[in-house]
């Protein structure tokens, strides 16, 4: 439990954007996981079930959420770089821009770039983790980068 | 995490010739993302919220699996002790791995489903008659219940 709490925080942070949100769906993921431990033998199953519960939940409050006022794209910065000095800001501000391109995403593209950029899954752990195939998870990821590749261009 | 050439269609022409800086950026973005990630750590309150509300309901999951129901002498075993029986009996078999497992008790008859992963090239039909056979004879014999069904599934060869 304590080995899957961070990278499950992670992914959820970066899938809702919300730590406090993030925090809901981790702690929820992680106790109906320790009841259901018995049922979760192997090493292997407890990751890829944590892991589709984790994205799962994500996607739900996502889902939910939708039909609310969406403030967190007023929240965002303006970080195009104007007469700031380039050089410097360009790697903060690149994940800012990066993020700012993840907000534009649906948010299964998101899940899937998340889940294979900064968590390294195979493409057959994320199709589980979406109940979906792993040719779709690979067509889903391929337009993931070319609109993250657009938006960044933009940025720039 | 270079775009493969089918991907590149999705981008402006201008940029086909000239991507390399925006999918360097890109690539810059997503370690430093990496980085930041790294550092992210789950506040301590959440995992003692987690122990809290485990602690809270301690009751193994699942109903306990009740061997003897005889006022002042009721035997009953937690259903986790029952599914690692039903496991090791079934997984004694050899050939086969246990995955999900379920056990039911009710009306004093055990009633179990295995989900397995058999070794690749083993008739399955013979294996499942052997898983039956083992969690039938040793399952019924550690806990003293009748084994009314055994159902198995071949969720994956290996």
């Amino acid at each position: 439990m304590r080995r899957y709490q961070a990278p499950l925080y992670r992914l959820a942070v970066r899938v809702l954007d919300d730590r406090q949100e993030a925090e809901d769906v981790v702690q929820d993921v992680l106790v109906t996981a320790w009841r259901r431990l018995p049922e979760l033998r192997d090493d292997a199953a407890v990751g890829g079930w944590l892991y589709r519960a984790a994205t799962n939940r994500s996607l739900n409050r996502l889902r939910d959420r939708r039909t609310l006022p969406d403030d967190a794209l007023e929240q965002l910065p303006d970080l195009r770089p104007g007469e700031q000095p380039q050089r410097v800001v360009e790697a903060a501000a690149g994940v800012h821009a990066l993020a700012a391109a993840l907000r534009g995403l649906t948010p299964e593209q998101r899940a899937v770039w998340v889940l294979r950029e900064l968590h390294e899954r195979s493409y057959a752990e994320i199709a589980e983790a979406l109940g979906t195939s792993p040719v779709a998870v690979r067509g889903r990821l391929a337009r993931a980068r070319a609109d993250l590749a657009e938006a960044m261009t933009a940025w720039r | 995490m270079a775009l493969t050439p089918g991907e590149r269609d999705d981008l402006p022409d201008d940029e086909r010739d000239d991507d390399g800086p925006v999918l360097d950026l890109l690539a810059a973005a997503t370690a430093a993302a990496r980085r930041e990630d790294a550092a992210l750590v789950p506040p301590p309150a959440l995992l003692r919220r987690v122990m809290d509300a485990v602690r809270a309901d301690p009751r193994p999951p699942g109903t306990p699996v009740v061997l003897s129901a005889a006022p002042g002498a009721r035997v009953a075993v937690a259903e986790a002790a029952v599914l690692r029986v039903v496991r090791a009996a079934a997984e004694s078999a050899g050939d086969v791995r246990v995955g999900r497992c379920r056990v039911d008790a009710a009306g004093g008859v055990l009633r179990v489903s295995v989900a397995v992963t058999a070794r690749a090239g083993v008739p399955l039909p013979g294996l499942a008659d052997r898983v039956r056979a083992r969690v039938a004879a040793v399952a019924g014999a550690t806990l003293g219940l009748p084994v009314a069904a055994v159902d198995v599934e071949v969720e994956d060869v290996t």
